[in-house]
């Protein structure tokens, strides 16, 4: 069943039917009381979506024959969450790295640790 | 591991009847035998509390029954009896990571145009893959086997078994739905066939409470 469900979730129908009523779901009667088949099909909706925009950017590793096949559509996104922790990592590394490159402190010497205490103001 | 339990029973029961369109859109499935139709639908909120409060009073009434421990104590029992379900849960992490690893490979293989060869290696792959997937899947089963009788899943069983009764109904002649079963008993006297269908229905329609842990 979660097969179907994948398949009519990359399906034209129900993605024009998304897109074009601005990413919104008419279509989905019980929108209060969602069920399981229906959370894993939306979970699958967006992802599609999210894919088929990523695809038209032509990204690397991703194309027509990936999203046709579940199997390397998982594999691809499992390679995507890689790449995308990587490259934060890296963001947030190389951030941390500007910040300190400007004052490089010598954190060894006496200095850095000596601080004046400021006296409180007279009134 | 859950998911693969359900998979497993769907390629058992076929699904060639099954309208998932009907219940994606409308939340429900229908189900036809003889002259028959029924339907299970999604559970409100009110329905979710009532069938909340039996697992508590079931959970209650389970305590202390001779036969019946919680998941805790029943892996220190079954480990005396050299069934190692810890491990079996390292196994099947394990293979998930060598999943990972396999998957992207075989992410990285793909290409704009792919030759013959580049799809044969590809296929290849996927095979490794699935075999990986089917060592899970077993391990699944194996685990389900031992741990079904833990308090905790049978008072799960007996929260689906509550909802399913709350949100079978049965279609009169005028084409109005009411419903199909009073209590656990009239279900117990049920339809075997109509019964075995609407527990794999369930378990697509009803969050379980490791779902919502999951979420």
């Amino acid at each position: 069943m979660y097969k179907e469900i994948r398949k009519l979730a990359r399906d034209w129908k129900f993605q024009t039917l998304y897109i074009g009523n601005n990413k919104t779901l008419p279509f989905i009667q019980n929108k209060k009381h969602l069920n399981k088949l229906q959370f894993h099909f939306l979970y699958w909706l967006l992802r599609y979506n999210g894919l088929y925009e990523t695809l038209s950017f032509g990204e690397e590793f991703l194309t027509e024959a990936v999203l046709n096949d579940e199997m390397r559509t998982d594999a691809y996104l499992y390679y995507a969450k890689i790449k995308n922790e990587q490259e934060t990592m890296e963001r947030i590394l190389s951030d941390k790295k500007g910040k300190f490159n400007h004052k490089e402190i010598d954190m060894t010497a006496p200095e850095a640790f000596s601080f004046e205490m400021k006296k409180p103001d007279k009134k | 591991m859950e998911e693969k339990m359900t998979q497993l029973m769907g390629e058992l029961f076929g699904e060639e009847e099954l309208s998932i369109e009907e219940a994606i859109v409308d939340g429900i499935f229908t189900i036809s035998i003889g002259e028959n139709n029924y339907r299970i639908r999604t559970p409100n909120f009110s329905e979710k509390r009532l069938a909340e409060k039996e697992r508590k009073k079931y959970t209650v009434e389970l305590i202390g029954t001779k036969g019946y421990e919680f998941e805790d104590v029943l892996i220190k029992s079954l480990k005396k009896k050299k069934i190692d379900i810890k491990k079996m849960e390292s196994e099947f992490e394990k293979l998930q990571e060598e999943i990972h690893i396999k998957w992207l490979s075989l992410a990285k293989m793909t290409k704009r145009e792919e030759s013959q060869e580049d799809k044969k290696a590809i296929e290849d792959r996927k095979i490794e893959i699935s075999q990986l997937l089917a060592k899970q899947m077993q391990i699944s089963i194996d685990k389900y086997k031992y741990m079904q009788y833990s308090i905790e899943s049978e008072a799960e069983q007996r929260y689906i078994l509550f909802l399913i009764i709350l949100c079978t109904d049965i279609k009169k002649k005028n084409g109005n739905y009411i419903r199909l079963y009073k209590d656990l008993d009239s279900f117990d006297h049920g339809d075997e066939e109509l019964n075995n269908r609407l527990v794999y229905y369930a378990s697509h329609l009803f969050f379980k409470s490791r779902d919502l842990k999951d979420v």
